[in-house]
């Protein structure tokens, strides 16, 4: 059983489908983030690790919080001097913000995770608490 | 219900889905790399991944950047054959090998190929690359055109 649950998330198709015939619904999530980098995501005993696609951004372009058992990574891609560097023949990579949302045990503590940036992979480690899970109930 | 409204509302829906497939597979049939697993990769892994490259026009040469995060940089190969760019890569699993299963894979793995068309003839000589934070960045020298001879004809 998986603990680790897709919020609000584009490629979740088959938890909105049954929102089709509802535009709006279906072009909300399109609204709110124009470009969705691919993650991989993987548990173990420790936590979870997540690894991210971002290239081009910076660290200051990227944004992780996580509160209430929700990790929420964001970032934004800003126009590259787009302006002065004009003569595009070709544009394929994509720009602005996205949001991704996902769902981690609530003892999972904020002030435990790390994230860092190399090579335009994001990686965060979001380590599992000892917090409730381990505490013991003494039944009288 | 009226048959021929039926058939017009139908066939404006096949449009609509016709026109939108078309502009999807315009902005992404480029960029959608096939990703061979080498060893140590997952065979069931995802094997298709987005390289999306932007080209411009500089007024000596062509820049080519293109999105390949996670990538050694040893590992990328480039090469200009004729009106097109070639990068070969290979995105590596073992470098990010940690313990654990996987939960959520979206990202691929393994050897890949991208070929990029030029606007213009480019040399190879002279031609600069640089990769940081997850971007190529390519700069290919222009040829410069022949030099126009003038043939003088005289008189019979």
């Amino acid at each position: 059983m998986n603990d680790l649950i897709r919020r609000n998330d584009a490629f979740d198709v088959l938890g909105r489908f049954g929102d089709f015939f509802d535009r709006d619904a279906l072009l909300a999530p399109a609204r709110r983030t124009e470009w969705l980098p691919a993650v991989d995501i993987k548990e173990s005993a420790e936590g979870f690790t997540f690894h991210m696609d971002v290239p081009g951004l910076k660290p200051e372009d990227l944004d992780v919080e996580l509160h209430d058992g929700v990790l929420s990574i964001r970032g934004s891609r800003n126009e590259e001097k787009r302006e002065e560097d004009k003569g595009f023949v070709r544009i394929e990579r994509r720009k602005g913000s996205f949001a991704r949302q996902f769902r981690v045990p609530t003892s999972c503590k904020a002030e435990q995770l790390t994230a860092n940036v190399s090579d335009g992979v994001l990686t965060i480690e979001v380590p599992k608490s000892d917090g409730p899970e381990a505490r013991k109930v003494t039944i009288s | 219900m009226d048959l021929d409204r039926l058939k017009q509302d139908v066939g404006h829906t096949w449009k609509w889905l016709a026109e939108g497939w078309r502009h999807i597979s315009d902005r992404a049939t480029n960029a959608l790399t096939y990703f061979t697993p080498g060893q140590g990769e997952q065979e069931d892994g995802i094997r298709w991944g987005l390289l999306a490259v932007d080209v411009s026009e500089q007024p000596e040469s062509i820049r080519v950047q293109l999105e390949a995060p996670g990538l050694d940089k040893d590992d990328i190969d480039i090469d200009v054959q004729g009106r097109q760019l070639i990068v070969t890569g290979r995105k590596s699993y073992e470098s990010e090998r940690t313990e654990g299963s996987m939960v959520i894979s979206e990202r691929a793995f393994g050897h890949f190929q991208r070929v990029v068309p030029l606007p213009d003839q480019v040399t190879a000589e002279n031609a600069k690359a640089s990769y940081r934070k997850g971007v190529l960045s390519i700069e290919l020298p222009r040829v410069a055109p022949p030099e126009s001879r003038k043939i003088t004809i005289t008189a019979g």
